[in-house]
């Protein structure tokens, strides 16, 4: 409203003072040489008003021009009285010409304008839809294409809201400077819209006494469905990175499902074959053919616990639940208690222990740590070429599990603790043994890692050396003289 | 006895087999791949062998096929549940019939009796004889307790192929190509059907039928009068 006034009140001042000019100017020239009909002279005056005040000010002044000039240049001088009828005509004819070339050229000279604001838009909204596309990270740009897009339309602030997963959440705004808000007036909502489906919306705050024209709702709202077609496409990449994930873990799950009914069938077709063989009454087994189906059964049996608890320590280690329970326990006790239990199922390698006289105590979850030689010991019987010898060394902290025979590629070495990875596919295994070795010695904060040597594979498992507290229930054994 | 040749990559299987089959008085010889039994099928001509599917190397498929280029002794295919198709890729293929793992002795030995009963040469049999059933092959007459059985031509063939072969799995295409030629081989639904009336008429109960056995997803087996 006040902007209004003042912008009336100086149309007037303008109107009167190119009016008083060229009247000025006129009558300086008639001053001197008698001509004709000066009051064209106006029209340049309404006409450069009508170009940088609009047609109110043309308008005026047309009418203010029209007044001056019968009072002071049309006989009878100093009133508004005409001595010849001939002169109304000329009059009339003045205030028409000059009337609607003002108003002609106050339109023109706005949609010049119009026009001009309009590129200046479309430009703005083409920048920002280059911002958008060019951007992999929409979250990063959101405040500076609001600060572009509220300076492009002269906007007091913006706040941009996202729906996400059924929440509204502010997902960026422009600076917020309290004093050129319009208080009063209500922000407006520019929805962004995929069809029926809101993904976000605009809050427009505009500055005080200026209202959104229609173009600007047009930028707003062109903005918005950039924006939406943003974040659905946003949405759709992450689905598909998802999906991607998704079918990865479902290949592997599928591998491994190939690889573990594998591993439990040949054990419980051993255990099968083995019972029905003894319940068969004919032929009738001498006692050494009995023992041998026995304890035929016996390992296999103790081969589908190991490879059992091994799905578990997987799920376990998956689930982050695969915590040790540290104690303190000699290495060498685990490394030879492990080889025991797998000397009778090593496929004819002879399992060596190679420890020094000395007890070393490391600090470990003493079921894991033999799961973990256990799995190191059993990849060494599959890969080991037949009837090498595998040796396990316990050192500080340190354990070496040796075979000989076939040495790993360079790819093979990079990948032989992932899951699932079974090497070249010569060899029958889940791919867990090792991945789950990993996993454990992770755990206990080691390190796990294969060396190829001159005759075959070296994996070695190092500890994190600690010292034993004062209270430990455990007594050391004496340094070893030096 | 017998020289059965054991092909089968994991050496418990191998072992056991090697014992059981002895037990049996067979003499065994052992391979842990596919090529290796290839190597051997050749050498140590074997009477029978026993082919595990899934090997490294060379699979229990190929080694049927190289194999089946210079021998004709019976193959018995040692598979797991699951690999239906494998299963008929390599009884297409040659092998004889097959044991799904985990197996039972008595049910190897019985397998591999029937093959080498067969690889003995075509039965001398003129007539079969089991549980009521009676097939006279000479004089094509079908009772069951005595009652006469009429067959349709068509019906009697498929009979006689299935009980010449007794005791024997004969896949789906095997049946098919015999009694209505080789270019219905994929006739399954037919086939289906087909036996389903053949059980009726031999009062075979469609859910648990006694004489023709469903192998599901590879074929048909005759029940063999000696198990």
């Amino acid at each position: 409203m006040l902007e209004g006034m003042r912008k009336l009140s100086l149309d007037v001042l303008l109107s009167l003072l190119t009016v008083g000019a060229t009247s000025l100017a006129i009558g300086g020239i008639l001053s001197r040489w008698p001509i004709g009909n000066l009051s064209l002279l106006y029209i340049l005056g309404i006409l450069a008003l009508a170009a940088s005040r609009g047609p109110a000010a043309a308008l005026m002044a047309s009418i203010e021009a029209f007044l001056v000039y019968d009072w002071f240049f049309i006989p009878p001088f100093h009133t508004l009285d005409v001595e010849q009828p001939q002169e109304w005509l000329a009059l009339g004819m003045f205030l028409v010409v000059s009337l609607v070339a003002g108003q002609a050229h106050a339109l023109q000279r706005r949609e010049a304008v119009q026009a001009a604001e309009h590129d200046r838009h479309t430009q703005l909204l083409y920048d920002l839809s280059n911002q958008l596309t060019a951007q992999d990270n929409l979250g990063g740009i959101f405040d500076r294409m609001l600060a572009t897009l509220a300076e492009g339309l002269d906007l007091a602030a913006l706040k941009l809201y996202v729906w996400r997963d059924g929440v509204r959440e502010s997902s960026g705004a422009t600076k917020w400077d309290r004093k050129g808000i319009d208080q009063a007036a209500e922000p407006h909502h520019v929805p962004c819209k995929l069809g029926d489906h809101e993904l976000a919306d605009l809050e427009v705050f505009s500055k005080a006494g200026r209202l959104l024209t229609a173009d600007d709702v047009r930028v707003l709202q062109g903005f918005a469905n950039q924006l939406a077609n943003a974040l659905e496409r946003r949405r759709l990449e992450k689905e598909e990175q998802l999906n991607q994930v998704l079918a990865e873990a479902n290949r592997a799950k599928s591998s491994l499902l190939a690889a573990v009914s594998h591993d439990l069938r040949t054990p419980l077709a051993a255990i099968k074959a083995s019972a029905t063989s003894l319940l068969q009454p004919e032929p009738s087994f001498d006692d050494a053919a009995r023992r041998e189906f026995l304890g035929s059964i016996n390992n296999e049996a103790d081969r589908l616990d190991r490879l059992v608890r091994n799905l578990l320590d997987m799920s376990r280690i998956e689930s982050g639940a695969m915590t040790p329970r540290l104690e303190w326990h000699n290495l060498s006790e685990i490394a030879a208690d492990v080889i025991d239990r797998l000397q009778p199922v090593s496929a004819g390698h002879e399992l060596q222990l190679v420890a020094e006289d000395r007890e070393y105590l490391s600090h470990v979850d003493y079921v894991q740590m033999s799961q973990v030689l256990t799995n190191l010991v059993d990849n060494a019987i599959r890969h080991g070429a037949p009837a090498t010898p595998i040796r396990v060394q316990v050192l500080d902290g340190h354990l070496i599990v040796e075979n000989e025979g076939p040495t790993l590629s360079e790819e093979e070495r990079e990948h032989i603790f992932d899951r699932f990875y079974r090497g070249d596919g010569q060899v029958a295994g889940t791919g867990l043994g090792l991945a789950i070795a990993k996993g454990v010695v992770d755990a206990h904060g080691g390190r796990i890692w294969a060396e190829n040597t001159a005759a075959g594979v070296t994996f070695h498992v190092q500890l994190p050396i600690v010292e034993p507290a004062a209270s430990t229930p455990y007594t050391l054994s004496p340094a070893p003289s030096l | 006895m017998s020289r059965i040749l054991v092909a089968d990559d994991a050496p418990e299987i191998r072992n056991l087999l090697k014992r059981t089959l002895s037990g049996h008085g067979h003499t065994v010889e052992l391979a842990q791949d596919g090529v290796e039994a290839v190597e051997k099928a050749r050498s140590w001509r074997p009477d029978l062998i026993l082919l595990d599917l899934a090997m490294p190397r060379m699979g229990g498929l190929s080694a049927c096929q190289l194999i089946r280029e210079f021998s004709q002794a019976p193959i018995v295919v040692l598979s797991v549940m699951g690999e239906e198709q494998d299963k008929v890729r390599v009884l297409d293929a040659g092998a004889d019939d097959y044991v799904t793992k985990p197996f039972g002795a008595e049910e190897l030995m019985a397998r591999i009796r029937v093959a080498l009963r067969h690889s003995a040469g075509p039965p001398a049999l003129a007539v079969f004889s089991c549980d009521g059933l009676v097939v006279d092959l000479d004089a094509r007459r079908v009772t069951i307790g005595g009652q006469q059985v009429h067959l349709t031509p068509i019906e009697y063939d498929v009979l006689s192929y299935l009980v010449t072969n007794a005791g024997r799995v004969l896949t789906h295409s095997q049946i098919l190509a015999r009694a209505w030629g080789p270019e219905y081989v994929t006739e399954l639904q037919s086939l289906r059907s087909f036996i389903g009336q053949l059980r009726k008429k031999l009062g075979d109960d469609a859910a648990r039928p006694h004489f023709i056995l469903t192998e599901p997803g590879v074929g048909y087996r005759m029940r063999s009068p000696d198990w």
